[in-house]
């Protein structure tokens, strides 16, 4: 047999009939593999964090109404407790976002400006459906690449492109779709939680009014947000649920001075 | 797989080590800790022009080493491609990269060891032809 192209094509044979004789083990059980996706995620969430971390506020008073509220949304909807991870960040900027393997960052600026737990509820139930939804990882792959961030996750001393990273997952809005998306899904967390979703709108609202300013980061990053109020009140009175509130008039009152008195010593 | 076959002439020591030189090339870049798909058909191309007015020895084991490379080359970078896809959510993590993967790896396995064990035939000035890149040298490089 001296034929090239039989030659060849025997070797592709070969080549294919060995991965196909190699896909009928099932090697993801048998290594106890754990997707490279998962661990991508991981890595890429634990080095935009650690971009955050001497930020992060350590008051209790801020932190465990946040699990508290973070905890209420979750168990009402299925949302595995330990794959969200809540952190207040020291920033009188009003802003909140998430970062790859759930991490969602809420700054101090944006819980001032929060007149009531169902609106702070709103906002953290927003953050958790651009987690589930996995948007974050849309959202730097249409801005950066999936090249850039492999770069990323091979080179973690790549200090530019990390910074360039985190300027995406904190300034870049979402488009609109992936937006409208998270509205509904949060819209949807509330109602199945038992929390009033009007006050998430009020705020939405409130914070558009404030948008030209450079502080009011999630208002300027979110646009349409007249648009955003009314169709999550639209959604909300879809909803049948009775609501209640989850913490204390005591507890929250202690978080917001707290968020103002941290916030004074911005970092 | 590989045959050590009669050539035309018995070739000098300074062609034996020139032909068993263009299989390193292509472990080059392993060597170097940078085994991206390209680099070796870089090496190796190169290579294969600065002996391409060679003796025939050189030129004909410089274009089976070249035309070796290419096979690799869709290999390995399917399966970077493949990854990247998968860390960028536009692909699902399956048992069936995971087995492509896993057959990659044999490949690049056995092209490695085809290669050592080819230079050094070469470098003893025995011809080692290979199946399909043998033949198809033959045709391009004819004696």
């Amino acid at each position: 047999m001296k034929n090239p192209f039989v030659q060849g094509l025997l070797l592709i044979a070969t080549f294919l009939f060995a991965w196909w004789a190699f896909s009928q083990v099932n090697w993801i059980e048998w290594l106890n593999v754990k997707p490279v996706k998962e661990k991508a995620d991981e890595k890429l969430g634990k080095l935009i964090f650690s971009t955050f971390e001497k930020k992060v506020v350590k008051s209790k008073s801020i932190n465990l109404p946040l699990d508290t509220l973070k905890r209420r949304i979750c168990e009402a909807n299925g949302i595995d407790l330990h794959s969200i991870k809540v952190y207040a960040v020291n920033s009188s900027e009003v802003n909140a976002f998430a970062l790859p393997y759930g991490y969602i960052m809420i700054n101090l600026g944006i819980i001032n400006e929060c007149e009531n737990e169902e609106a702070l509820a709103g906002v953290l139930a927003h953050e958790i459906a651009h987690v589930q939804k996995n948007h974050i990882k849309k959202k730097l792959v249409k801005e950066l690449g999936a090249a850039a961030i492999s770069n990323l996750l091979l080179n973690e001393a790549a200090g530019e492109l990390l910074g360039e990273v985190v300027h995406v997952v904190t300034s870049r809005a979402y488009d609109r779709g992936l937006e409208t998306e998270a509205d509904q899904l949060a819209a949807e967390f509330l109602c199945k939680a038992g929390l009033d979703t009007k006050p998430f709108a009020e705020l939405i609202k409130k914070l558009e009014k404030d948008a030209d300013l450079a502080v009011f980061k999630w208002a300027s990053t979110h646009p349409d947000n007249e648009e955003r109020a009314a169709q999550i009140i639209h959604d909300a009175e879809a909803c049948s649920n009775s609501t209640r509130k989850t913490l204390a008039e005591a507890t929250w009152e202690k978080l917001k001075a707290s968020s103002e008195v941290y916030g004074s010593k911005d970092l | 797989m590989i045959r050590i076959r009669p050539f035309g002439y018995r070739p000098a020591e300074s062609e034996k080590e020139q032909a068993s030189n263009s299989y390193l090339m292509s472990l080059v870049a392993v060597i170097a800790g940078l085994p991206l798909p390209i680099l070796n058909l870089l090496a190796t191309f190169i290579f294969y022009l600065g002996n391409r007015k060679g003796t025939h020895f050189v030129r004909w084991h410089c274009m089976q080493a070249l035309l070796s490379q290419f096979s690799l080359l869709a290999i390995n970078s399917t399966t970077f491609w493949w990854t990247i896809a998968i860390i960028a959510d536009k692909a699902e993590f399956s048992n069936y990269y995971l087995a492509y993967v896993i057959t990659a790896i044999c490949y690049n396995i056995v092209e490695l060891i085809a290669t050592i064990y080819t230079a050094i035939q070469t470098r003893k000035g025995l011809h080692v032809e290979w199946f399909f890149y043998g033949t198809l040298t033959n045709i391009i490089s004819p004696r």
